[in-house]
């Protein structure tokens, strides 16, 4: 059982639009990774994560707590994490999330198809994090991928290119696939005769009647993702802040659409790489807008760069937002990243030996990068 | 520091020319880390000079067309050539085993062989964007397998491709940033052991190994192109040299770009170190031809490897060689002060010192553990080579 909210499938809103969640967190794999009893025949050098579980866990807050969406609400969250975990809800009960293995997933998944495919104006939401491969298609592997002892050694892992294209059949008109996965293409699966994985989803009809399916991608074709050790992936922290202002649009209520969320990822994640110096990128494509979270207010990214290691050192940065004042004194880490509101704001940089810089301007998300000089 | 390292033949600009440059220069510094040589000390471990000369020795205008190609490549099948030296020392350390998973078979064998292998393929196969960690990579796995001879995990792993991603996954240093993929050497890796079994099955695909025989001579036979192109170039780097070495008085281009990296080593090291000068193959040849004719620098000492000093000066081919055999050896020059001379009896190219001159402070034998073509090359890619120097060093 991996339903994470509401407590019970029979509370489970059917009759009316709501966004209903399948997250999938994988961190350990039976058969990767150093010492396994089991190795896998081939990618056996994949190393277990350590994060993907929090960033699986913080989407799962995310939609529990933060999302709103008074036309489609939500409406619930199955969750598979790999190690399985307790969990607590927002209201203080625990609940089990079941383990990221295939069968379990298969399961969650049945499940959650089935709820999507109730009402027209539901959202269908899939997000993973784990390990990724791309070669003829986009393959998410799960916790029991590469078991040598399975005559099918690929059985226990997602073609998520097919699930896409299967999903076509399913009723929610609005179908968003988060990827918090590597796209490279390992020579070991490239050599391997026809990589492949399930698709969980298929037999669609020649007719498409989904409004909008899309995915966003963690990394671009053929690169890697990234995580800092024991922290979300650093897709997962752009996603949650995008999805908390910076990938917000006026008119008032500030409002996330699809289209927005696409261009705020893409410049949040541009401004993450220049600050963790990562080879960071994501593929997030700009297709319909639609509108589907309400976040209280907008908020943008701001960063700080200098072009000179010594002004590095000496800055010293200032955000002035009416009474609201942010300081970053000399010899805090650089280069800087911070979010702030939306609005006029005065920007101060100051040195102890080079000229200051000063910046009035109005800010709007998703990001406002500041260079020096 | 003055350490230099003068190479030898078949060294030519390029990835694996890097990679194997980075493995010595970090090998050689903790091989002489502390090093006592003629009562003086290193103070500090420096850059080691790497003065190459690749560029000046031999091409071929038809690209060793004159090679006898035709037949050779009949016996090799779709073999990959530069994997066949490989399946050759995997073969004869497991005869019969080159068919299934090669590499897996050698390290259930030997683990510390096959590590040694994986690390050779790795530094063979270097591309632009891997050459340190490549370089990495050969140094902590042969460290690693020293530390585990027979690591536990081996029992569970039934694929090439699963023992190096283990293996990968041992030596990983632990990195802040984690990413949700493979890694690009063990990638690199992967592929490069697809190679190796695909060049396998090329061998089984030619009509006399049909009969799944794989005797020695049958990939000793297939073997050939390699090595006849490695003999080729040997000699033609080793006539170059002698055609154009010159004279004291105006040292040929090979020469001078040799003495200036050591001049350059020897200006950049603290006063009071010992010079040593470390050459392999002909660099050793180089060398001695240097210091006992063209620059009779005082060197503290001097290490030749699989070199073929003894053997050329039977030929009387130094400028210094007495031409008329003396009654005894052969007289060392007075300005190398000791002398470590290293061959590997697989080595065809590598020949005592010891019998032909009178002073030569240590020939030792070191088992690469490869096969006729891959042991010239072998000895700086093996970290027990340096282990087993430095002995060698502290026992002077």
């Amino acid at each position: 059982m991996s339903l994470y909210w509401p407590a019970s499938a029979a509370n489970v809103v059917l009759n009316a639009p709501r966004l209903h969640a399948l997250v999938i967190g994988v961190g350990e794999y039976e058969h990767l990774g150093p010492g396994v009893l089991k190795p896998s025949n081939f990618l056996s050098g994949l190393q277990p994560l350590t994060t993907t579980v929090p960033a699986a866990r913080r989407i799962v807050q995310w939609l529990e707590r933060e999302y709103q969406n008074p036309a489609c609400p939500l409406g619930s969250i199955e969750v598979v994490l790999s190690p399985k975990e307790t969990m607590t809800r927002a209201d203080g009960s625990n609940v089990n999330s079941g383990a990221a293995t295939m069968a379990e997933t298969k399961q969650a998944f049945d499940d959650w198809y089935a709820r999507c495919n109730q009402d027209e104006g539901s959202i269908a939401f899939f997000y993973f994090a784990g390990h990724g491969i791309s070669t003829i298609s986009q393959f998410l592997l799960l916790s029991d991928f590469g078991n040598p002892d399975l005559p099918d050694e690929w059985e226990n892992c997602i073609d998520f290119s097919g699930m896409k294209s299967g999903m076509i059949k399913c009723k929610a008109d609005t179908q968003l696939y988060f990827i918090d996965a590597c796209r490279d293409a390992p020579i070991a699966a490239l050599t391997k005769k026809n990589p492949h994985g399930r698709p969980l989803a298929g037999g669609s009809t020649f007719l498409d009647t989904v409004d909008l399916s899309i995915a966003y991608y963690a990394a671009s074709e053929g690169r890697a993702a990234h995580g800092k050790d024991g922290e979300e992936t650093y897709f997962c922290k752009a996603l949650i802040t995008c999805l908390n202002g910076a990938g917000a649009r006026k008119p008032l209520p500030w409002r996330v659409n699809t289209a927005a969320l696409s261009y705020a990822l893409g410049s949040v994640i541009e401004e993450m790489a220049s600050v963790t110096n990562l080879p960071l990128t994501c593929e997030c494509p700009v297709l319909k807008p639609v509108t589907f979270h309400y976040p209280p207010k907008g908020a943008v990214v701001v960063s700080v760069s200098c072009d000179d290691d010594q002004a590095s050192a000496e800055s010293a940065i200032r955000i002035t937002q009416g009474a609201k004042v942010r300081n970053s004194v000399a010899g805090e880490s650089r280069p800087w990243m911070d979010t702030v509101d939306p609005g006029p704001a005065q920007i101060d940089l100051t040195f102890s030996t080079f000229p200051p810089k000063s910046i009035q301007d109005e800010l709007t998300p998703p990001t406002y990068p500041v260079e020096y000089p | 520091m003055p350490i230099v390292f003068v190479h030898g033949v078949n060294n030519r600009l390029g990835p694996s020319y890097d990679a194997g440059v980075k493995l010595k220069a970090d090998a050689l510094k903790s091989c002489f880390a502390g090093a006592t040589i003629n009562g003086k000390s290193f103070a500090n471990v420096g850059e080691i000079g790497f003065p190459y000369w690749g560029d000046l020795a031999a091409s071929f205008a038809w690209n060793m067309a004159s090679l006898p190609r035709g037949e050779m490549q009949a016996l090799s099948g779709n073999a990959d050539p530069a994997m066949l030296p490989y399946l050759a020392m995997i073969h004869d350390a497991v005869p019969g085993s080159v068919t299934g998973e090669p590499i897996l078979a050698l390290a259930k064998r030997d683990f510390s062989n096959a590590v040694e292998l994986i690390a050779s393929l790795a530094l063979d196969q270097s591309t632009d964007d891997l050459i340190e960690e490549i370089a990495e990579f050969a140094a902590s796995a042969q460290a690693y397998a020293k530390a585990n001879p027979r690591p536990a995990w081996l029992a569970n792993v039934t694929t090439d491709d699963a023992l190096i991603g283990q293996l990968g996954l041992a030596i990983k240093a632990p990195t802040p940033v984690e990413t949700l993929g493979l890694g690009k050497v063990i990638d690199a890796l992967g592929g490069i052991a697809t190679r190796l079994k695909s060049a396998a099955t090329g061998l089984m695909g030619t009509t006399l190994d049909r009969a799944g025989d794989f005797a020695s001579t049958k990939i000793l036979a297939a073997n050939r192109e390699a090595l006849n192109a490695t003999l080729g170039r040997f000699f033609g780097d080793v006539f170059i040299y002698f055609n154009s070495r010159g004279d004291a008085a105006q040292p040929g281009p090979i020469g001078q770009r040799v003495l200036a990296g050591i001049d350059k080593a020897v200006q950049a090291a603290p006063p009071g170190e010992p010079l040593v000068i470390v050459g392999h193959s002909l660099g050793g040849v180089i060398t001695f031809d240097l210091l006992s004719h063209f620059r009779p620098l005082e060197v503290d000492l001097f290490v030749s490897v699989g070199s073929q000093v003894a053997h050329f000066e039977e030929m009387k081919l130094f400028k210094n060689s007495d031409k008329a055999k003396p009654p005894g050896k052969a007289v060392t020059p007075k300005n190398i002060l000791h002398w470590i001379n290293i061959y590997d009896e697989v080595d065809i190219f590598s020949y005592a010192a010891k019998p032909v001159f009178d002073r030569v402070d240590v020939d030792a034998r070191y088992d690469t553990k490869t096969y006729v073509i891959k042991a010239h090359g072998a000895y700086f890619e093996q970290t027990r080579f340096y282990e087993r120097l430095r002995a060698r060093i502290d026992a002077l």
